[in-house]
């Protein structure tokens, strides 16, 4: 038989595997009534369909956990978000170089928004009324 | 937008491309779960499968803009993406390529598993185990075609092939798994 020939062979029967791969995956026919339609095939068939319907009947165990598409699905969204917005970026901080210093010969950077904060907390803090009113009689004079 | 079940890829796509994160999301709806099951019949743990996952839809939308519609179809784009997550993620494992055979892993003391759970573990186990033995061409056919559920047409964009020369691996690579089983 000539190498064409061969290669024909080869790729008819892999046609006919096809089809009945596509026959057995819709359900319609199991292996064994496929076969019975390609008695002059049995031979040569029946091994890939049975190691087909070994891997169909295994295909479950690849699922992923329930609820697992649902869950990454919203985490990966709010990612999305959060990497199309990008950092909170206040403009006139970032061009003033602020907290960009040099030390040991490594630059060190403390973000300036998160620098813009914490200065705002800060004041908050000094300035707390709370803190700041005075007690209305000086505990010393009670005391002595 | 609301009903995105409605919308066909090709729109999803544009939105996606044009930074609607929503519209990728119904994208990871429809292609997570055949993504989940390539790289799970290729990891041992299913906690890493569920992060590669994720990490090859993250590594698709920051390539979108390198994708074109008449090119390759998005399915096989996202193969080839989980293609080189999983080298990546031998890598990261101390691994130079290529995969862990069974033998070669040692497993770690797991928490008590429920009987149903240690069955479903053991049977994957199995698979992996069955898999390994196959040429790696053997071994990603029967993945994606059997497993993933790709088209023979979807696989050889994925593979680099003709329909044709996927149809004659298949059949090759399932000869030769039905060697390697007991049944």
């Amino acid at each position: 038989m000539m190498v064409s020939e061969i290669l024909q062979t080869q790729d008819e029967l892999a046609r006919v595997l096809q089809l009945c791969l596509e026959v057995i995956e819709s359900g319609q026919e199991t292996v064994d009534s496929l076969l019975s339609r390609y008695p002059e095939l049995w031979d040569t068939l029946r091994p890939p369909l049975e190691a087909a319907a070994w891997l169909y009947n295994r295909t479950h165990l690849l699922n992923p956990r329930p609820g697992f598409v649902d869950a990454s699905r919203q985490r990966l969204v709010y990612h999305l978000y959060y990497e199309r917005a990008g950092p909170l970026v206040i403009p006139w901080f970032e061009q003033q170089h602020f907290f960009c210093r040099h030390i040991g010969g490594r630059k060190i950077v403390i973000q300036p928004s998160l620098g813009f904060t914490l200065l705002i907390l800060l004041f908050i803090f000094n300035f707390n009324p709370a803190l700041t009113i005075k007690p209305p009689i000086p505990a010393g004079l009670l005391t002595q | 937008m609301p009903g995105w079940l409605e919308v066909d890829d090709v729109e999803l796509l544009k939105l996606a491309k044009n930074g609607e994160a929503d519209a990728f999301g119904e994208l990871y709806e429809r292609y997570a779960q055949i993504v989940f099951r390539y790289v799970y019949a290729h990891l041992r743990e299913r906690f890493d499968a569920e992060d590669l996952t994720e990490e090859v839809f993250l590594r698709a939308w920051r390539s979108l803009s390198n994708y074109r519609e008449q090119g390759v179809p998005f399915q096989a784009f996202l193969f080839k993406i989980a293609h080189n997550a999983l080298i990546d993620f031998y890598r990261r494992s101390g691994r130079s390529g290529g995969h862990m055979p069974i033998e070669e892993q040692s497993f770690p003391d797991l928490l008590p598993e429920t009987g149903e759970v240690a069955l479903i573990n053991m049977e994957h186990r199995e698979i992996r185990k069955t898999l390994d033995q196959l040429r790696d061409d053997y071994r990603t056919v029967l993945v994606l075609r059997f497993l993933s559920g790709l088209s023979p047409e979807e696989t050889s964009e994925v593979m680099g092939r003709t329909p044709g020369a996927i149809r004659i691996l298949q059949h090759r690579a399932l000869s030769a798994l039905r060697n390697l089983l007991e049944l």
